[in-house]
Order: structure tokens, then sequence, then C-alpha cells
């Protein structure tokens, strides 16, 4: 019926199949198609629309620059966390104390910083009031009434919220009352409302107020700087944990690699990409660049820090 | 046909072969009995009948700024079946959000003890990078607790565990 020749070669054939068929199988997550966007979630800053505007050129350019579709989705910045959670994004553009939250909670490593500004890649927050205002020192704050930018806001909020504690000023109970605008572009209402007389002092992030001084949309002289923070790293681009190395590596490089002149086709024109984003460029930075907002949180008693 | 030694040999092998590839295929390619998990414990465990739900709420939880009550839900759970990696994964997670980090450290060995794959990317069941995040922070505070006592024997435990994580992180075997 067999030969001996064709019965070694079966039996041959039984041996590799049972060697084979030992190894350790392995089943991995199943690779994520091209075709399948990858999403970068945009804290929304001012405003939702102001948001698209300014990122939507950059994820045009990178998917062009990549070869594959990038995707902007603006995020409420109370919703980002929850957003990475659950999985809806790839990668955040957040701010410096929303990274050191999700970096600690979710495993979101650092990308790279925002360049805008006199202080580069970061920025730094500052207590004003009008110039002609009683108050000169952080004690004189004493039963005032003060607005501050919202509370997830490293510049807006907790640095002044740490310089103050620092200073041995509870604003809890130090302040006659404090309160944050609602609705959008809160840095803004929070400088008007200083300039209109409805409070004493405000808490404002010095990059706000620097660019509406030189939109002419407020006369700096009309202010006095009573106390201004240590710089800390600006809005942030960052990686969620299971994204792949190598395509973190891409976004990376390319984002570090943008110049002012690099340029893309957005809804029928060809804007710059960084100027549409608002930037002048977006710098290397290390995690522990980011210690000095963790120290902050942990003084404030805010995420991640937060003791209840 | 006639049949020499060295083919009855090969017959031999190959049943062999076959016979423990089969044991190999039934018994999953996916469970890693390692290093602490005795045999004993591992024969006496068993996953809690109702653990997808149970895991799920300790997740929202945690999650929702409740890490004391997935605490509560979950220690029983991982004294009653010590081999649950995931009671033990998310013990970790919610002692990290108290700041706890010497329990979230501990929790976090067992739970890679038992399953490596919470620090293997290619796994659904990566979570290496928030565990990263906890040994920076379990790490620099049991340093400086030494520095002050160096004799303080939880602050050495809670070293120990830092480095066998950082091992495992960068992809070390133990």
């Amino acid at each position: 019926m067999f030969s001996k020749g064709m019965f070694r070669l079966i039996l041959s054939a039984l041996i590799i199949y049972a060697l084979l068929s030992g190894c350790n199988k392995k089943v991995d997550q199943p690779a994520a198609t091209d075709t399948k966007p990858v999403r970068i979630g945009f804290m929304i800053c001012n405003s939702k629309e102001e948001t698209e505007a300014r990122f939507r050129p950059l994820t045009e350019w990178l998917s062009g620059k990549l070869g594959r579709r990038f995707e902007a989705v603006t995020i409420d910045t109370v919703d980002v966390e929850q957003a990475v959670r659950d999985g809806q994004v790839e990668f955040t553009h957040t701010n410096s104390l929303l990274y050191v939250i999700l970096n600690k909670n979710y495993g979101v490593e650092v990308l790279g910083a925002d360049i805008k500004g006199r202080h580069g890649y970061k920025s730094n927050g500052a207590i004003v009031v009008l110039k002609d205002s009683p108050i000169k020192t952080l004690k004189d704050l004493k039963d005032k009434r003060m607005v501050f930018g919202p509370m997830l806001a490293p510049t807006g909020y907790l640095s002044q919220y740490d310089m103050m504690l620092k200073d041995g000023f509870d604003p809890e109970e130090g302040l006659a009352f404090y309160t944050i605008p609602k609705g959008s572009f809160k840095h803004d209402k929070v400088i008007y409302s200083l300039l209109f007389g409805a409070y004493d002092a405000a808490s404002v992030p010095m990059l706000d107020f620097e660019l509406m001084s030189k939109d002419g949309r407020i006369d700096p002289e009309d202010f006095r700087i009573i106390a201004e923070s240590e710089p800390i790293p600006y809005c942030t681009f960052s990686v969620t944990e299971g994204v792949d190395d190598a395509l973190a590596k891409q976004v990376k490089d390319a984002l570090l690699s943008l110049k002012p002149e690099d340029t893309v086709e957005y809804d029928g024109e060809r804007v710059k990409v960084l100027k549409a984003a608002m930037l002048d460029g977006i710098a290397d930075v290390k995690d522990s660049e980011y210690d000095p907002v963790r120290e902050m949180a942990r003084r404030c008693n805010m995420p991640p820090y937060q003791k209840f | 046909m006639n049949l020499d030694r060295f083919d009855a040999f090969n017959i031999f092998a190959a049943l062999m072969l076959v016979a423990a590839a089969a044991i190999l295929g039934t018994s999953g390619g996916d469970t890693h009995a390692t290093g602490a998990v005795s045999a004993k414990v591992r024969s006496e465990a068993a996953t809690p009948p109702d653990a997808s739900t149970l895991y799920a709420t300790a997740k929202q939880l945690i999650e929702s700024g409740q890490p004391e009550e997935a605490v509560k839900s979950l220690a029983g759970i991982a004294e009653k079946f010590p081999a649950e990696a995931e009671a033990h994964s998310l013990l970790g997670q919610a002692y990290a959000r108290m700041l706890d980090y010497p329990a979230s450290m501990k929790e976090f060995r067992l739970a890679l003890t038992i399953e490596p794959d919470y620090v293997d990317k290619k796994s659904g069941k990566f979570i290496g990078k928030r565990i990263k995040a906890v040994v920076k922070d379990g790490m620099s505070e049991a340093k400086v607790a030494l520095e002050k006592a160096p004799e303080d024997a939880a602050a050495k435990a809670a070293l120990k565990d830092a480095y066998y994580l950082d091992r495992m992180l960068a992809g070390g075997c133990e």
C-alpha cells in the first residue's frame, strides 16, 4: 500500500507538525489598520470652535506627513480623563496639570510641549490688581473679592492658589469671596471683570495677559502684578498607554520637526500649521520637568494628589 | 512494508510529540503560573462566580474617586482567590489613587507574579505605564523614608517592591 519512502515522508511531516504545534501560541491584539483614524484629543481651551480652528490644520498636516489619517477630537477639560480612560483617543493635547493627572492615573506619557510667548515652552501665572488698588502684597488680599480661572488651569488657578498658600495666606479662609467665571474664554473674562471693577484681584495666566495686551484689548498699564509664579511647562502633547511605541515616536518626531514655514491644504486654502495653532513650535520635554506642577498639586490638595 | 528499528523509533517519537502537543494545546498558552504563587494556591484558586461584575464595579469606584470603597470590595476577593491577578491589579490601582504607594506596589507585584502580561505592551492587559508612575513616586517616597530612618522595615520592603517592578517594566525576567 505505502512504500517505505512514502511512510517515512508522512512520519517526518507528523513530527514537524507535532513540534510546531507545541509552540506557545500567543494571541496579540489585532493590529490597527491604517484606515482607522488616529484620534488626538484636544482639551478645549477657550471654546470648541477656537480649538478646532487651531488644531485641525495640524492634524491634517500629520496625516500627510505620516501617511495615515489623524483626527482632531475636541474635549471639555473635565471630560478628558474619561476620554482617555475609555480609550476614545490615542494622543492628547492638554494643559500641564491634566497631563500630570493622566500620567499618574492612566500612564499617559509626554511627547512635547507647545512653545509660545516669552518663556518658550513654559508659562506662568500672576495675581493682578488694578494699578491704583491699595493691594500691594498677598497679605493685603485679606477680606477682598477675587476671581480665579478654571480650577484645572495650572497658570490660571493652581499657581496663584499655591503662591498664596506658600505665603501663609489660605484663600479659603482669608478672602471675603472668590469665584470662577462660567462658559467660554474664562481667562479673558477674569481680566475684564477685574478691569471693570467687579473684583479686587484676579488670577491671570501671563500668556493670556500678554496676548490681550498685544492685541490691544487691554492696556497693561491699567494693571499691577502683585505676585508672579515660576514658569511651568505649557500645553502638552502626550500619548496614551496602549499606543504602539513606533507610532508614538513617529508622531513625536513629526511634532518636534514642525517649523513656522510648514503649510497644509485646509478648508480650501493653504495655511501655516503653527500659525493656525497659535504656536511658535513644539519642544522636547522630559516628564521630570512637570515635577513642579506635581508639587503644586500636592500642596494645594489638587488631583491627582488630592486627599479627602 | 518492512519497518526497521529507526522507523520504530520514529513512530514512538511522533506519538509522544503528538500527545505532548495535544496536552499543551488544551492547557491554553496564556497562563503564567510562576514564582510566588504556589501550586497549592493555584489549585485552590478559582475565579469568583461574578468576577466581571465585581471588577467592573471596582473599576467604576476607583475612577469615580472612591478608591477606599473599591479596596473594601476587592480585599475579600484577593484573599479568597489569591491567584486572581485582576483583583491585585485593581487593588494596586485603588491604592495608587489613595496615594498609598507601598500598598499599591505590593499589589502590583502580586498581580505581575501571576500575570506578566500587565507589562507586555502587546497584550490587551497592558498597564505598564501607570505602574511606572506609581513606581516613580513610590521609589522616591521609600528612599526619603530610608534617609530619615535607615532601618525602617516598611520602607525597605517598599523599595524592594519598587525595584522588582522597575525590573519588570524594563523587560527583565524574574
